[in-house]
């Protein structure tokens, strides 16, 4: 479809906030993310073509967004994830400090356990558990079969328990 | 008759996916029974369960205030470099193919030449771009026009639907956009679907949004604990047609909110 630069602005506006988070999800630094999300955009003004309506936009930037992502990762190789943690988030008034402390440090723990996965079980885990996609969403974006990511989202999730529990072990 | 009797090691592929309700009512309907008798499934599928709690928990990045103030201007920048290098690329190509035709005949290259002339005017300043509006963000607008899939999406963008849920809207307005959307529901299965979809994005008080993919489990309705201020901790199920029998008795000359409009209704009945 024909997308006027008015209508393009508003797409950027509606969209830049979930993707960068997904971005930021998937690569683990803001720089980069901000970096991927513009890409997406960018190739989706140059790709117009492709896109018909609302729902395929919606679609097409994550697709594009999530194989941006992959490809960063690859390129990249292994490094350590700059995600961090404010304090305040796991503050509510009852909680207890030393209850939050150990969250605090199961959640960093899960991270790299999530960081540590292939690519592909990586984003899967990311768009179902902690987008919140549907299957078939997932699916769409990932431009795969639902049951490819159902087998995808069980090894990443797999993944992750084991290695959390062995930490729980040692910890 | 002589059956072999699933193991555990039948089930291990099935087991998360057990815990987050994406398996068939048959293959759920054997993982439960398989549970009954196995602790250690039992087991491994609360550790899924308590993952995903902590999966759903992991907080999104902080952003820097004025984060995207030079978002736009980013993706501008990146546009403008992908066709720079296109156009340089389309130059190289017309440059060789008038080589080309110069080395075979003249009379012939010099039309082309007239030709490429002609045609280097950037096609993006003659390219008709035609106008279209972009698409409306407030709830009123949405409602007038029955943008329904407008509706959709705009309620899937986090900020959005923030405002939209607190758009004064007027009663006359909602009644009829509701009553029309109540009675299109049967005809269209996806409007129906689109409605759910919506309702199953309105974020409770604690902030849960179900996934779109659970919240099509739970039918034409929303878990809102957040709404039961009355009854905490129970799940009210929003009821579309006990919205619109309470809208016909407020006053259609007044404005209302979606959100005050869920806090009026309930499974109990209208409280208005
Ligand atoms: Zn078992």
């Amino acid at each position: 479809m024909e997308i006027p630069e008015q209508a393009f602005t508003q797409i950027v506006a509606s969209h830049q906030r979930a993707l960068v988070q997904l971005a930021y999800r998937l690569v683990g630094n803001l720089e980069d993310a901000k970096d991927l999300a513009q890409w997406a955009f960018a190739k989706l003004w140059l790709n117009h073509e492709r896109v018909d309506n609302e729902r395929q936009v919606f679609y097409y930037l994550r697709k594009i967004l999530v194989n941006l992502c992959i490809d960063h990762l690859r390129r990249r190789g292994k490094v350590e994830p700059e995600v961090e943690f404010e304090e305040n988030q796991f503050s509510s008034d009852d909680a207890n400090p030393l209850q939050q402390l150990e969250e605090q440090e199961l959640h960093h723990q899960l991270w790299s356990c999530i960081e540590a996965l292939k690519p592909k079980q990586k984003v899967t885990l990311i768009l179902r558990d902690l987008e919140g996609y549907s299957v078939e969403e997932t699916a769409t974006i990932l431009d795969c079969t639902k049951n490819n990511v159902l087998c995808n989202v069980h090894l990443a999730r797999e993944n992750v328990r084991r290695k959390i529990q062995q930490w729980l072990a040692i910890a | 008759m002589n059956t072999i009797k699933p193991m555990c090691h039948d089930f291990a592929a099935l087991l998360s996916l057990f815990a987050a309700g994406e398996l068939t009512a048959k293959q759920s309907a054997s993982v439960a029974a398989h549970l009954s008798a196995c602790a250690a499934c039992r087991q491994k599928v609360a550790a899924y369960e308590q993952l995903s709690a902590h999966l759903t928990k992991l907080a999104p990045p902080t952003l820097p205030e004025g984060f995207f103030d030079d978002f736009h201007a980013g993706v501008k920048k990146k546009i403008a470099s992908v066709e720079g290098a296109q156009q340089q690329q389309q130059q190289m190509a017309g440059w060789l193919v008038m080589v080309h035709a110069l080395y075979r005949r003249r009379r012939l290259a010099i039309a082309i030449v007239t030709l490429l002339l002609l045609l280097s005017i950037p096609t993006w300043l003659t390219h008709d771009r035609r106008f279209m509006a972009p698409p409306p963000s407030n709830l009123t607008q949405l409602l007038e026009q029955r943008d329904w899939m407008g509706l959709y999406y705009a309620m899937r963008n986090s900020e959005l639907r923030t405002s939209l849920l607190n758009e004064p809207v007027p009663v006359q307005l909602l009644h009829t956009a509701l009553a029309e959307l109540l009675k299109a529901q049967h005809q269209d299965p996806k409007i129906r679907l689109g409605l759910q979809q919506v309702l199953a994005k309105i974020k409770t008080r604690e902030g849960i949004s179900l996934g779109l993919g659970r919240s099509a489990q739970i039918l034409g309705a929303i878990t809102a604990t957040g709404y039961a201020t009355a009854i905490p901790s129970r799940q009210i199920v929003w009821n579309p047609e006990m919205s619109l029998l309470a809208l016909t008795q407020v006053d259609a000359n007044k404005t209302m909110t979606i959100h005050q409009l869920l806090l009026t209704t309930n499974l109990e009945g209208n409280k208005l």
